[in-house]
Formats: C-alpha cells, structure tokens, sequence
C-alpha cells in the first residue's frame, strides 16, 4: 500500500475477514421524560406505588458481520434505530447487552485507555460538514489533531501528511492554512474525510455524509470515498436514507426496521430479489428517475411504530401487507385482503360511515366474507355504526391480526447462500418451510 | 392553446443588493404553467429556483428585489414595468397592490407549501383550528361548516383519525404529517396554481412516496396546477409535465418529462443525469460534473456553465446563448450554441482546463 507519508500499516486483518463483528446488540433508553412519568400506582399488596421505567428500545438485538474492505450499507425509515447502532458500535453510547468485536477484541470489556487507543482505527463521518469541523481551526490543523491526540509522528511528519491527505482527497494541499468557513459544503466534506484518514483507520463509520450535498457534489464525493476505499483498503458502515445512494456505495445491505436487522445480503439481490415484505414495500415505494415508470410505484402507508412499545411478533406485521392469514379461519386469498385491509382503515379512522352497504362495497367488494370470520366482521361494522370505533378496532385487531403467527412469535433468522457465495439473510414468518 | 396559460413569467429578473456587489439569484427567467399541469424546476442550490417561485408571490425581501420582466397570473399583472419618457423604469400602473395581492391572490388564487412545515404552522395553535380559521377567511361558511370541512380535508390528505388528531398541536404530529396538514391547507381554498419548493426533501422516502400519490390524486380531482421545485430528478420524473432546468438564474432547457429524460440536450442537464446513482440499476461508475457551480456576483462571461461543461469550445465565451427551439413548436428549448450553426461552435477550438480557470473571475458586463 502506498504510505509515503509516514504510517506503518497494522495489517491484523486481512482483506475479506470479519474486521467487525455484533453479536445480540441492544441499546435501551430511559424514558426520563419528568419524575412521575415512570411511577405507577401498584394495586397488589405492599408499597402502593411502582417504579417502572418505560424503556425505548431503539436497537433491539442486532447480529452482523463486516468484512475489511467492504461496504455495509444500512437502510431503514427514520426512527428505525441506525443512528444508534452507528454510535453504539463505536461504544460512543454504551451497549445495554451483546457484544461488539473489533479485529477480535470485544470492545465492551476493554478499558478506557484500551478503548481510546483501538478508536483511531475506529473514524467517523458526519452529515453536516459544517457543525463537524471547528470554524476557529485551519483545516490544516483540523487535519492534525487526530494524529497528535494519538501521539502519532512528529510535527513537521504530521504536517506533511495532512498535505498529503488533503490531496489524496481532492483539495489543494495549498489551502492548508484556510479556514473551513472558505469552503464549499463537498469541499467541507473532503476535509471530514482527510481528518478521519489522518489517524490511518481500518474502518470509517459514515451516518448519511452526502445527504447535505447537491447531486453533483455528491457524486464526486461518493467516487472519490469509493477511491480511497481501494486505496487504503478501506471498511465502510454507511447509512443513507437515499437508497440509490446506497445501492452505488455497497458490496451488501442491511435493512433496520425498528431495531432490528430483518434482511441482510449482497446489494444486487438486496435490490433485485428482496425476500423481506419490508424490504420490498420500501423498494417499491421510492421514485425513479425514469418517467416511463412513473405509477408504477406502490406505497407503504402509516409511520414506523413506537420503539417504546413495539409490536408483539414480527415488528413489521401491523404496516406488513403479507400478514399470514390466522389459523382457525376459512379466509380465500382475496377476502384476507379485503379484511387486511379493512381493519388498517378503522383503525386509521379513514373513511366516515355512510351506510353499511357502502363499507362492505368498498372494502369487500359487495359481501362480508362467510363463517366466523363474517360475524367478527358484522359486529364490528355495527359498532362503527354507533361510532364507537376504538371498540371495532380493538374487536377487528384481537380476532384477526392478533391470532397470526406474526403477531404470536418473533420470526426467526433463515439463511439462504447466494451464488455470489454471500450470505442472505431473512427474518420473516413466510420463509418458514 | 394560448387561453390555458395560467401563469406566464417572462424575463423575470431578481437581484440582491449586497455589499459584496449585486447578486443576480434570477437573470432573465421565462416560463409559464398551463391549466391543471405541473411545471417542474429543477437545478442545485443557488440555480434561483426558490427566488424565483417566491417573486411570483412577490415574497422576496430587502435586499432583493424584482428588477425586470413581467409576471402574468390569468389577466391579472403581478409585476410589470414600463419605461418612462426619459428611459428610466417605473412600475407598470396595472400591476396589482400590495392589498389586492394579500387578498386576493396570495393562498386563494396561488397557494405555497415550503420546505419546513414548522416555518407555515403556528405551534401554540391546534392543527384543526389553522385550518379552520383558513377556510372560514377564505370560503362563505360558519365556524361550524369550517370544522367539518377541515376535518374532512385532513382525512382526504391521509391524517388518521381527524377527529381526534384535529385537537393536536404542530409539535405532536411527524414531518409527514405536518406536510399533509400543509397540502391540506394549500388545497383548503381551492386554488389554481399551487407552488411546491421542496416540499418533500426532508421527508423520508416512503413518506414521500405517499405524498407525491396524495398530490397526484387531489391534482386529479380539483384540476390545480402546479409549479414544483425539487433539486430531485426522481421526483421530476414522478410528477411533472414539462420541466425547466435552472442554472446560475438562468432556464438552460425547457421539454416536456420524456423528452429531458430520453433526449437531454443541453451538457447541464446530460451531466445531471448522468451524475445521479440509481435505486433501480447497479452503476459501476458515476460520471460526475467536474468542479462546483460558481457565485453569481461575478458569473461567468458568456455561457454560464463553459467552467464545468464537457462541451465547451472558445466561442461558449463570445455569447450568452438564448433558449432557442428545437422544433418548431418550441416545446423543447435549449440554450446552447451547440445547436445553432450561427454561432461558430463547430468551427472554434475546445477549451483547455487552465484557461477556463484564469477566464472564470471576469466579469460579464
């Protein structure tokens, strides 16, 4: 590897094995939201008052691997938990429970001291270039601090390795003593990327670096980390919620829904053949740019549920359209629909009462499904008449969506090997054989 | 086809008054948007494209200021200028008030939505009453018809359970949410031209998945047209009829949705393309515009984009080029002189790198 300037490489791992492993990752918060919002009256025998934290779960028991040299692209909605998972493989927020193993070194039983000298092979990028670089610091410095903060080279070497630097990452080495505000968003980046190479990482954690950047911008920064990649045979985590982005930057994929890892494989197949129904309503949900294709796209209708009291089951099943069909009931394919998606209405309250006729028109195409499923239906529909439709949501969701399997037990994991020789993982009900 | 134009701009100018010289943010900008269309103007930030949706409403604040050009909405003059006896300019004696606009045009005739749906909501205020209160300002019904009204709207732009959430304040609703409640305000009044500026680009992309159908659908409905401003080209492709890209204040091209997808010609919008990653194919290498796009205190002389343009010869330095017709209709407009044989590009030799870097600071005038 070129490394004129000065730094021994630590060649531990090599390119291709794990350079990261996390193993059951969890990371609950507190709810400190004022004194009395976690007491709550105790009716039973003793102390006549509890003290019960509501916990948010916002990483809930995350497995994965990163090989060196490859690039694990994260994806999921907003409020999905990525961001956490980010700063907590970093051990910037302490893990609840699991492990997390750096180049075979479980980070979550070092000591501090062991922990900041394996943080420089640890860097991260941030979204905003601007709030990430000191406006009172010349970039030239800014480019330095790492390396003396580690106690790496001597002045003068470190000097010449942050022009170095600047240049491998595409500004002129000649702007070394210009302050950040002289530069463009991109450019600002560029420094983001020269200080978190300074320190000569292995691995480069990046939360959403060109989401800031107009599109040209971005793509010249995107070519220019996939260079260094090769370069200084770089490991990336990279979170974006532009999922072209994503597919551009990663070798694979793993998809967060509510902290959870639910899909995980190659970035073709991720994008091409995904397995996951959340994987795929989020595919199908995002614009192309091709006109020829417009309408085609599919919606994925609500928010992503409260990490405070997520979903029994399957975290996915109350948005998932695939929700398997409740044992017990004489369901044909179309009427399950039907009904899906008749529940998802009342309880969104999206329609108003006009008549019963006109609901079961809309929602059923003209007749109520037969049998005990039917009944559930009536009575439901006889309180939406008295507009009580809490009652009706409540009666609809405890006999139908409550029953599935998805709802009753948690999916497990099934593995499926790829011919590209990666692993795809998935976690959902419907891959039980 | 003339009596459909609903909104006609022509040569709009907007200019900013700073002390590090005059920043022309909108330099000769034509357009128009017809009955029940939707007008895309896309380009990076600092292309114009906000200023100019906000001198149509005539919001632009000191020290901007519309300097030029004429804004038609139906017969009505927004702005217009007329030059006096001794060649000065004053404002054109049609041009409505500053009175007539706030009541009669702004959010009943042409509505916006913004970026931030906080900057539009009052947050010590309940969503339902913001709406409300709009509606009984703007429609002939009692406070209690407004109500129902509103409900119904908020249900219509997809707010679950509008009775209830009808009481909730700004800060309990999401960012989807919000822009729902915004979409359902924009359209409250039933207005004929609604301008969008990026109104989806904070949000999620599922969410704004469903906010591009929701728009689609009441489009559909109520007839309105729309001028949609995006940096996005995925949501160009998704929602517009004919689109105009903006560069340094100035329309470089104007076609309909397919054409500027399928038959890009100006080198802008080619490299725009061709710079974007794709959700739905594998690019194994991107081939970005090189460099970033300049200030428009001092733009370029000449064309604007020859500092960045793959394309550009030493005669891009001679004009500025105009939008020229590349049919007869002048439906797909592109100004480069690439395309006009009048211009001498052919016959004069390409531009190196270093000498487009030493011409980029001389100014134009």
């Amino acid at each position: 590897m070129s490394d004129s300037v000065g730094m021994k490489r630590r060649g531990e791992v090599e390119l291709g094995e794990t350079l990261v492993e996390v193993n059951g990752l969890k990371k609950h918060f507190i709810d400190n939201d004022g004194i009395l919002t976690n007491i709550s009256v105790d009716t039973g025998d003793g102390f006549p008052l509890k003290y019960q934290p509501k916990k948010v779960r916002a990483v809930d028991g995350v497995n994965l691997t990163i090989e060196k040299g490859e690039t694990l692209g994260l994806v999921g909605e907003s409020g999905c938990g990525k961001s956490t998972l980010l700063r907590t493989i970093l051990q910037l927020l302490e893990p609840t429970e699991g492990n997390i193993y750096f180049k075979g070194t479980d980070l979550t039983s070092i000591s501090k001291d062991e922990l900041r000298d394996l943080r420089k092979d640890m860097q991260m990028i941030f979204q905003d270039p601007q709030s990430s670089l000191s406006p009172r610091m010349r970039i030239g410095r800014i480019v330095e601090e790492p390396m003396e903060a580690h106690g790496l080279l001597t002045k003068d070497e470190r000097q010449r390795r942050a022009k170095y630097l600047l240049e491998k990452v595409g500004l002129d080495p000649s702007h070394y003593n210009r302050y950040p505000h002289a530069f463009s968003g991109g450019q600002r980046q560029r420094v983001n990327l020269a200080r978190a190479l300074s320190v000569n990482p292995d691995f480069i954690v990046c939360d959403e670096p060109v989401s800031s950047l107009d599109v040209s911008i971005q793509a010249q920064v995107l070519n220019t980390m996939k260079e260094l990649q090769e370069e200084f045979g770089l490991t990336y985590l990279f979170i974006a919620h532009d999922l072209s982005v994503i597919r551009y930057i990663s070798d694979r994929v793993a998809v967060m829904y509510l902290g959870k890892v639910v899909e995980i494989g190659d970035t073709d197949t991720i994008f091409d053949n995904p397995q996951h129904p959340y994987t795929k309503a989020l595919l199908d949900s995002i614009p192309v740019p091709n006109p020829h294709r417009r309408g085609e796209r599919g919606v994925l209708k609500g928010d992503v549920p409260s990490p405070l009291n997520p979903p029994s089951g399957c975290r996915f099943r109350t948005r998932c359209p695939s929700l398997i069909i409740p044992e017990g009931f004489d369901f044909r394919e179309d009427e399950w629909d039907y009904t899906l998606s008749f529940i998802r209405a009342v309880k969104r309250r999206d329609f108003t009462f006009k008549s019963r006729d006109k609901v079961v028109e809309r929602f059923f195409d003209g007749t109520v499904p037969r049998g005990d499923a039917g009944s559930v239906i009536d009575n439901a529909l006889i309180h939406i008449e008295n507009s009580d439709w809490q009652e009706a949501s409540e009666l609809l969701t405890e006999a139908f969506e409550e029953q599935s399997i998805c709802a009753r037990a948690e999916p497990q994991t099934y593995t499926q090997m790829e011919d590209t020789g990666v692993k795809h993982k998935t976690a959902c009900h419907l891959h039980q054989t | 086809m003339k009596e459909n134009i609903i909104l006609s701009v022509k040569d709009l100018e907007t200019h900013f008054f700073t002390s590090g010289g005059i920043v022309r943010a909108v330099d000769g900008v034509s357009f128009n948007v017809k009955s029940g269309e939707t007008v895309g103007l896309v380009g990076e930030s600092g292309a114009g494209k906000s200023i100019t949706a906000r001198s149509i409403l005539r919001l632009v604040d000191s020290p901007g200021q519309i300097v030029g050009g004429e804004i038609t909405f139906h017969d009505q003059m927004i702005f217009g200028t007329q030059e006096r006896a001794d060649g000065t300019i004053e404002r054109h004696p049609d041009m409505l008030d500053d009175e007539t606009l706030r009541t009669q045009i702004r959010g009943s005739k042409i509505a916006m939505i913004f970026q931030d749906p906080m900057d539009s909501l009052n947050p010590v205020f309940k969503i339902g009453d913001q709406v409300r209160e709009l509606i009984e300002l703007n429609r002939d019904v009692t406070k209690y018809e407004a109500k129902e009204i509103a409900i119904e709207t908020l249900r219509e732009v997809g707010i679950p359970d509008p009775e209830n959430r009808y009481s909730d304040y700004p800060h309990e609703f999401s960012g989807g949410m919000r822009q729902r409640v915004l979409i359902a305000m924009a359209f409250s009044c039933q207005p004929d031209l609604i301008i969008a500026d990026e109104p989806t680009t904070a949000l999620d992309v599922t969410v704004e998945g469903e906010i591009l159908n929701l728009v689609r659908d009441l489009q559909k409905k109520y007839n309105t047209s729309f001028l949609w401003i995006t940096h996005d080209m995925a949501v160009i492709a998704e929602l517009c009829d004919r689109v105009n890209v903006m560069y340094l204040g100035e329309i470089i091209e104007q076609a309909n949705v397919y054409d500027l997808f399928d038959d890009a010609h100006h080198p802008y919008t080619e490299a725009l393309l061709k710079s974007i990653p794709r959700p739905d194919v594998s690019i194994e290498k991107l081939d970005p515009i090189t460099g970033v796009m300049p200030g428009a205190i001092n733009p370029p002389q000449g064309c604007r984009f020859h500092t960045r343009c793959p394309d550009a010869h030493r005669a891009c330095l001679d004009t500025n080029p105009p939008l020229i017709g590349l049919d007869e209709n002048e439906q797909h407009n592109v100004a480069c002189i690439k395309y006009d044989e009048r211009t001498g590009y052919w016959e004069s030799e390409e531009l190196e790198n270093e000498e487009r870097n030493q011409i980029k600071g001389i100014n134009n005038v």
